[in-house]
């Protein structure tokens, strides 16, 4: 660990030296502050102090170096208790623990190179392949933090991964091309934790109240049996954009196999995927749509000898619509169905997934005061959620935020396994 | 009536009612509108008559800003000694002169051109030599000659720096403040006069001489002849009416009205100009008519009455004449909007506004204040009225009035006659020439305009044509078929008359390429300049290392981006210059301007130029509009045509006369001149709505029995008329005998309008009478009329306020305006860097950075924005194509960093608001043009102050609600086609918004905002924008507009 931390800084003292200008040299520190309370029982929920510094050096014209991290202490603990489980990541990916007060993560440390038709990244980054708002379909490159559930921001919740990244235009074409020597899977709330996934799918099949078997993981790693290889080309058409997207990789989803000890194994398998994303927009209007097929992807199911692996082909397709509403309402209407070929029955997830969602947005006072409503609902699991957000920049600098969320739906559905986690959060954050 | 008796007399007798206080309150309302002197600020300059952000203004700061020019005071040094200037001895002294000037703490000393301070280029053995003229304070024969030998091989010098003849020299000094110009040039003058040598002239010039000169000249004249002036008026008042009591009333409505309206001036803001000066007088002019009508009026009433008690004298005497007052107040109020309205200029735009406000002041304290000074003062019996005591008019009286009755009964004869008289006239009046030289203000002999003459007629000129070259790229200029085509402009800059030499950084490279290769050094030689680029970029090295780099700053920027040609015309005089200025304009337009390279015409003679073109567009179409509004009014006032007519007769024929005079006098047309339409009218159109009305009321008294209302009515009218007529002609005939031509031009045509117009209306309107039966007109619905009137007289003044212009409507001028604005050039490619600043109702600010690329083609307009501050938002970018053709289907791109993930998003409606602005997205896309798609335009005329007046409603109700706006009122600046200010109003017509460019620039050639503000006024909030490090490159990288590439940041080399 010292040792990381030791390269970490002779890069960063490297790179500072060698930055050609004062201004050449960028920080940025979001600091915010969250207090979270459970509308059922008012316990607080997180009491909760974050820290997103950011740097970028430039230390020639077209090369630059960008750091950011985050730093997370949390008073209440219950977001992620005790010491953070860091089984999912790749050894170079982990964050730093602080036993039970917090982590401090890496979230980006890339060198960046610019050339008249592209750049090239070499570094700790995210790749962002999707189109699609909060629903995964070819945003595949970087795994996911699932420490709020779904409802931190993407951007704040995908986990960076050490990678090489090229994406240069030819033409009318671009292609980026994606190398990602780093196996590091999503990231799951542990046992107790304010989101922990309870529904049978996420628990091999395992019922909602049922007891946690103890769990081990076998640790993804950077070698080249866990490298991810990804290509997107992509084209701007008259009125279309599209892409092609091909990606081979860990799946950062894990299966489960239960060992003669009784203990859980988490394990990693590859997956390829093929697919392609679209947008387009007429009017007040904007369309967008994405699809994946993973063939011979890795599924558990259950059979009386405990979890089976069973390779399936799996289709992952969603659409989005966005429209300027009168009324200055920006409205996101989404649908995502996901569904597995010739599912058996005694498959751990379910052989369907239909998920429809719907966000609302206003802004207010130029800007300054926005109210969001998101609503989720599981189609196929007949649960729902819904959070609405109050956001308003009091200072250029200064941020307020109220929101809540609630749930609602069978303990084993999507959205219903959380309906008793009904939340009110108010949180600050002031950039320096 | 006017209104009924009964109402005058319950209104005057409450006014009356306390005559102490009211004039307390009335002297108060004096001095505190008058208080408002101290802070006139005054601006004498011919600038001032350009409207602010016009073209030639704006490139007459650029060549300010650029190559560091501005006004300069020339001394020429001549001697007819058969060395001429190039003796030790007048060397000598030229060096003691340039450093004296030097020295003056207006004079800039670094901009002091003469043969003590610059070089000459010459060339031995492939060097380069730049040596000064003078190296040494004495020189000595030796070096007088090798001084004349290479000044004669300098043309950039020759006719400038020294006559061809060699026998004058200049000294050209630049000033600092030129509103202290007149301070320097007393200075200069002083160090001129101290010189001692034999055989050498001194004389003093130049732009900034004469005009700071020409102010404090006007100014001192004007303030010692106008006093007297005064005192004449008040004198002829005395004579009317022999009594001393007589003067203070009239006394306090000429200063209610002229303290007033210049007060208010003041506390306005509005600057004191030149022509401001004949504000006064004609206030003078109208508030005694109005107080010589009502004191006429009173002393008749005394002597026919007696017994009557003081106080019900002066209400009878106010009952009688509040109307005729009021109808020439309306009649001459609506003339002065006509000018306001017609003019472009803000000079005489402000000073048809003060007038109108001058002459209303003097109705209003004609009304209030004079009755109780009456009161007051009981000013007793007047022997010049002792006639009405046996009920007869005056002797005075009834002699004028029996020139009514003859006209009455030769009332053909005189008509004829007058229309024979206005042929003449009209003659004259075609003679009358628009033109101006600014040194003909000063009087013959005058030792500034013989100076002047003389360095017209010795040296190349004092007048200066700049023409400002652009380039869109740092050392743009250092190529040489650019150079070449600079060459070629001056070849034909100087084959147009009047110019005698021009100078630009193409001849000293053509003097540099001579001397480098031994060429003779001829005139007219030395355009022959090296055939490529990196000869041009050499010999600007060579000189920066040979001579001082600062001695070219006038000619080329230190980026070789711009350079300046200046040229030198002997003649001031508009007719002369205004061949040269469209000439040139002409040739720039069609041969010289280039993409990445522009001409743009400055100077001097370019800002006289525009104005005076303005003046000849505005002058005329404003004295008929005025004409216009007069008879309008008159019309409306008594009811009946003919009667209106009749009333703006005098005035029409009075205007005629002074052109008549102007044109056989060869007194041209001019801005000051101008003001003696003005003049006329004001004092021209009372005498005839007082006849008239007289005329109307005794009619009716009479029965219809015209003779006896001649009879009866026209005794005192014509009387006090003539008295009023007198006083003014009188009063101002003692201008001519100022020493200022301009004064004397002031004086005699005041005196002419007052004599004619008074003349005109005592012959013309009862003849006219006569022949039309105009006061045949029937009382019945007087007061309905008055309603009406005074109805439409709002009309007018709320159309002339609300539009600040014409109030007519042009659909073609309409389009014109339009078209012009939507060609505004752009530039294929633009890079900027935006500030804004939000400030909400509450005063909060936020702030933002962010920097714009824009590119255009035929097909499609890209423009991306991306957010460089503040940090929380910062790389945040926008990206939008904008297809022409394709209305409707624009492609927009957001990229936000928090996401990393390019969006398209919705095109928006068009009027949706940028990223928390109070600009809309159109707003933003379309530079501030009106898409010529979207609207219906409507011209609206000229605003006080300048500019086109635009208006558009959108063409159908989808577009209103795409748009936002339910129409739009603008002010688009003629020449840079740049809207000044534009006004939205919503789909209810409500008013929305305010746009203000109060910053434009041109650059590149090309007119561009940098600052921008944008007020909601339904919310309070605003948005500064602030444009900076503004360029305009030939193209930009096409990925920067490649949506698929905006996740990748801007290239550091555009951040930075």
């Amino acid at each position: 660990m010292v040792k990381r931390i030791r390269v970490l800084c002779g890069l960063l003292a490297l790179a500072i030296g060698n930055a050609h200008a004062a201004d050449s040299i960028s920080l940025t520190m979001p600091l915010g502050m969250a207090y979270g309370s459970a509308t059922d029982s008012s316990d607080t929920v997180q009491g909760q102090l974050e820290g997103r510094p950011r740097l970028d050096v430039q230390f020639a014209p077209a090369t630059s170096l960008v750091l950011s991290g985050r730093l997370r202490l949390d008073a209440e603990d219950r977001l992620e208790p005790g010491e953070l489980t860091r089984d999912n990541y790749a050894s170079l990916s982990r964050p730093i623990a602080f036993g039970s007060a917090g982590s401090l993560e890496l979230r980006d440390f890339y060198l960046e190179h610019r050339t008249d038709r592209g750049i090239i990244r070499f570094g700790k980054q995210q790749i962002v392949w999707g189109r699609l708002d909060g629903l995964k379909v070819l945003d595949l490159v970087n795994p996911q933090d699932f420490r709020e559930f779904i409802l931190d921001d993407f951007d704040q919740s995908r986990i960076g991964l050490w990678s090489a990244y090229a994406d240069y235009s030819f033409g009318p074409w671009r292609a980026e091309l994606a190398l990602v020597p780093d196996g590091t899977g999503h990231a799951t709330p542990e046992s107790n934790a304010w989101f922990e996934l309870r529904a049978p799918r996420f628990r091999y099949g395992a019922p909602p109240d049922g007891a946690s078997p103890p769990v081990t993981s076998l640790r993804p790693g950077h070698g080249i049996n866990d490298a991810a290889a990804g290509l997107r080309l992509s084209r701007q058409f008259d009125l279309l954009d599209l892409s092609l997207v091909a990606y081979s990789g860990l799946d950062p989803e894990p299966l489960g196999r239960v060992l003669n000890t009784g203990v859980l194994e988490r394990f990693y398998r590859r997956r390829d995927v093929f697919g392609f994303s679209a947008e387009t927009a007429f009017g007040s209007l904007a369309l967008r749509a994405e699809y994946a097929y993973q063939p011979k992807r890795v599924f558990n199911t259950r059979s009386p000898l405990g979890l089976v692996l069973q390779r399936l082909g799996q289709h992952r397709a969603g659409v989005g619509l966005d429209w300027n509403a009168p009324g200055d309402f920006f409205v996101n209407v989404q649908y995502l169905v996901d569904s597995v070929n010739d599912a058996p029955g005694d498959l751990v997830r379910p052989a369907k997934d239909r998920v429809a969602t719907v966000f609302l947005r206003r802004t207010f006072a130029y800007d300054t005061l926005t109210a969001s409503l998101r609503w989720y609902r599981s189609l196929e699991d007949r649960d729902h959620m819904a959070s609405m957000t109050l956001e308003y920049d009091w200072t250029e600098e200064t941020t307020l935020r109220i929101s809540a969320e609630t749930f609602g739906g069978s303990r084993e559905g999507l959205f219903g396994q959380f309906s008793d986690r009904d939340r009110l959060t108010l949180g600050v954050e002031y950039t320096f | 009536m006017f209104v009924s008796r009964e109402t005058s007399e319950r209104f005057f007798m409450r006014i009356t009612a306390r005559p102490l206080l009211a004039l307390i309150i009335t002297l108060i309302i004096i001095v505190c509108s008058a208080a408002g002197l101290s802070r006139l600020v005054k601006d004498t300059s011919v600038k001032a008559f350009i409207p602010a952000g016009h073209a030639s203004l704006v490139a007459d700061e650029r060549a300010t800003e650029v190559f560091g020019l501005s006004d300069s005071i020339a001394v020429a040094v001549l001697t007819e000694e058969y060395d001429g200037v190039f003796s030790p001895a007048v060397l000598e002294l030229i060096g003691e002169l340039t450093r004296s000037i030097e020295a003056l703490s207006n004079v800039r000393a670094d901009r002091v051109a003469s043969l003590a301070t610059e070089s000459s280029i010459a060339g031995r053995d492939g060097e380069l030599l730049v040596d000064p003229y003078l190296e040494q304070d004495r020189p000595d024969n030796a070096q007088a000659d090798g001084a004349r030998v290479r000044w004669q091989g300098m043309s950039p010098h020759r006719g400038t720096l020294v006559s061809e003849d060699g026998r004058g020299a200049v000294i050209m000094a630049e000033l600092i403040d030129t509103d202290l110009a007149d301070e320097t040039y007393q200075q200069v003058r002083g160090l001129a006069a101290n010189v001692d040598l034999a055989a050498v002239e001194i004389h003093v010039a130049g732009p900034g001489a004469v005009s700071g000169y020409l102010s404090r000249y006007i100014d001192q004249d004007a303030r010692k002849l106008q006093p007297l002036v005064f005192a004449l008026v008040l004198g002829f008042i005395f004579l009317a009416f022999r009594r001393l009591a007589a003067l203070p009333g009239p006394l306090v409505v000429v200063l209610g009205a002229a303290g007033g309206a210049l007060g208010v001036m003041a506390w306005a803001g509005v600057p004191y100009f030149a022509i401001t000066n004949a504000l006064p007088v004609i206030l003078v002019a109208i508030s005694v008519a109005d107080a010589i009508h009502v004191l006429s009026t009173y002393y008749q009433y005394r002597e026919q009455d007696p017994d009557a008690d003081e106080r019900s004298l002066v209400v009878r005497a106010m009952i009688a004449m509040v109307r005729p007052i009021t109808l020439t107040t309306l009649t001459t109020v609506a003339g002065f909007l006509g000018i306001a309205a017609a003019s472009i200029m803000p000079p005489i735009t402000w000073f048809a506004w003060f007038a109108a406000l001058g002459v209303a002041l003097a109705w209003v304290f004609s009304i209030l204040a004079l009755p109780n000074v009456l009161l007051l003062l009981k000013p007793g019996h007047s022997p010049a009225f002792r006639s009405w005591r046996r009920n007869r008019p005056s002797h005075l009286g009834l002699a004028l009035a029996h020139i009514g009755s003859f006209s009455i009964r030769n009332h053909r004869r005189v008509l004829v006659a007058f229309g024979l008289v206005a042929l003449v006239a009209l003659a004259g009046a075609l003679q009358l020439r628009v033109d101006r030289s600014q040194v003909d203000n000063f009087a013959e002999g005058e030792p500034i305009r013989v100076a002047d003459q003389l360095l017209n007629e010795r040296f190349a000129g004092t007048a200066f044509l700049d023409v400002i070259v652009e380039t869109d790229e740092v050392e743009g200029l250092l190529d040489a078929r650019r150079m070449q085509k600079i060459a070629d402009l001056q070849g034909y800059f100087e084959r147009l008359p009047h110019v005698q030499k021009t100078v630009s950084i193409v001849d000293y490279l053509g003097l540099m390429h001579a001397a480098l290769n031994e060429q003779p050094a001829a005139p007219g030689a030395g355009r022959a300049l090296p055939e490529s680029d990196a000869g041009i970029a050499q010999y600007l090295l060579v000189y920066e290392v040979s001579g001082d780099p600062a001695d070219l700053e006038e000619e080329i920027d230190a980026g070789y981006q711009a350079a300046l040609v200046r040229g030198i015309l002997n003649s001031n005089y508009f007719s002369q210059s205004r061949e040269v200025v469209e000439a040139l304009q002409d040739y720039l337009d069609s041969s010289f301007n280039e993409p990445g390279m522009t001409a743009t015409l400055a100077g001097d003679v370019n800002v006289s130029y525009h104005w005076m073109n303005s003046l000849q567009q505005s002058h005329f179409k404003g004295v008929a509009l005025s004409l216009v509004l007069v008879l309008a009014t008159s019309i409306i006032v008594f009811g009946s045509a003919w009667a209106g007519v009749v009333s703006v007769v005098p005035v029409a024929f009075t205007v005629l006369t002074l052109y008549a005079v102007m044109g056989y006098l060869g007194i041209y047309l001019e801005p000051a001149t101008s003001m003696f339409a003005a003049i006329a009218l004001g004092v021209g159109v009372d005498f005839a709505i007082h006849l008239v009305d007289r005329l109307r009321v005794a009619y009716q008294e009479f029965h219809g029995d015209l003779d006896r209302a001649v009879e009866e009515a026209l005794p005192p009218v014509a009387r006090a008329c003539f008295y009023n007529s007198s006083a003014l002609g009188l009063g101002f005939a003692v201008l001519m005998v100022s020493d200022l031509p301009t004064l004397q031009r002031f004086g005699g045509l005041v005196t002419v309008a007052a004599f004619s117009s008074y003349l005109v209306a005592l012959v013309i309107v009862p003849a006219m009478v006569a022949a039309g039966r105009a006061v045949r007109g029937r009382q019945v619905a007087a007061r309905r009329r008055l309603h009406v009137s005074i109805s439409l007289l709002t009309l007018v003044l709320a159309a002339t306020l609300l539009l600040g212009g014409e109030a007519y409507a042009d659909p073609a001028k309409a389009q014109w305006v339009a078209e012009n604005v939507a060609a505004r050039q752009e530039g294929q490619a633009a890079k900027r860097t935006i500030r804004m600043t939000l400030t909400d109702r509450r005063g909060r600010e936020r702030r933002r950075e962010a920097l714009v690329l824009k590119q255009s083609d035929d097909e499609v307009r890209k423009t991306r924005i991306t957010y460089l501050t503040p940090k929380a938002v910062r790389d945040v970018t926008f990206l939008s194509h904008d297809h022409r053709e394709a209305q409707g289907r624009d492609d927009r791109w957001l990229y936000l960093p928090a996401t990393r993930k390019v969006r398209r998003v919705p095109a928006s409606d068009r009027g949706d608001y940028f990223l928390g602005t109070d600009f809309t997205y159109e707003d933003i896309q379309s530079e501030l043009k009106f898409d010529l798609d979207d609207y219906h335009f409507e011209y609206r005329g000229l605003q006080t102050g300048g500019g086109h007046l635009l208006s558009g409603t959108p063409t159908s109700e989808k577009t209103a609600r795409q748009l936002g706006y339910g129409a739009f009122d603008a002010v688009v600046a003629e020449g840079s086609w740049m809207p000044t200010r534009v006004e939205f109003f919503d789909l209810k017509k409500k008013p929305l918004k305010t746009i203000w460019v109060r910053q434009i620039e041109q650059i590149n050639g090309i007119w561009t905002a940098t600052e921008i503000l944008a007020r909601n006024h339904q919310t309070g909030h605003q948005t500064l924008f602030q444009l900076e490090d503004i360029r305009y490159p030939a193209e930009l990288a096409a990925q920067l507009f490649d949506a698929q590439g905006l996740s990748r940041g801007l290239p550091a080399t555009l951040e930075n």
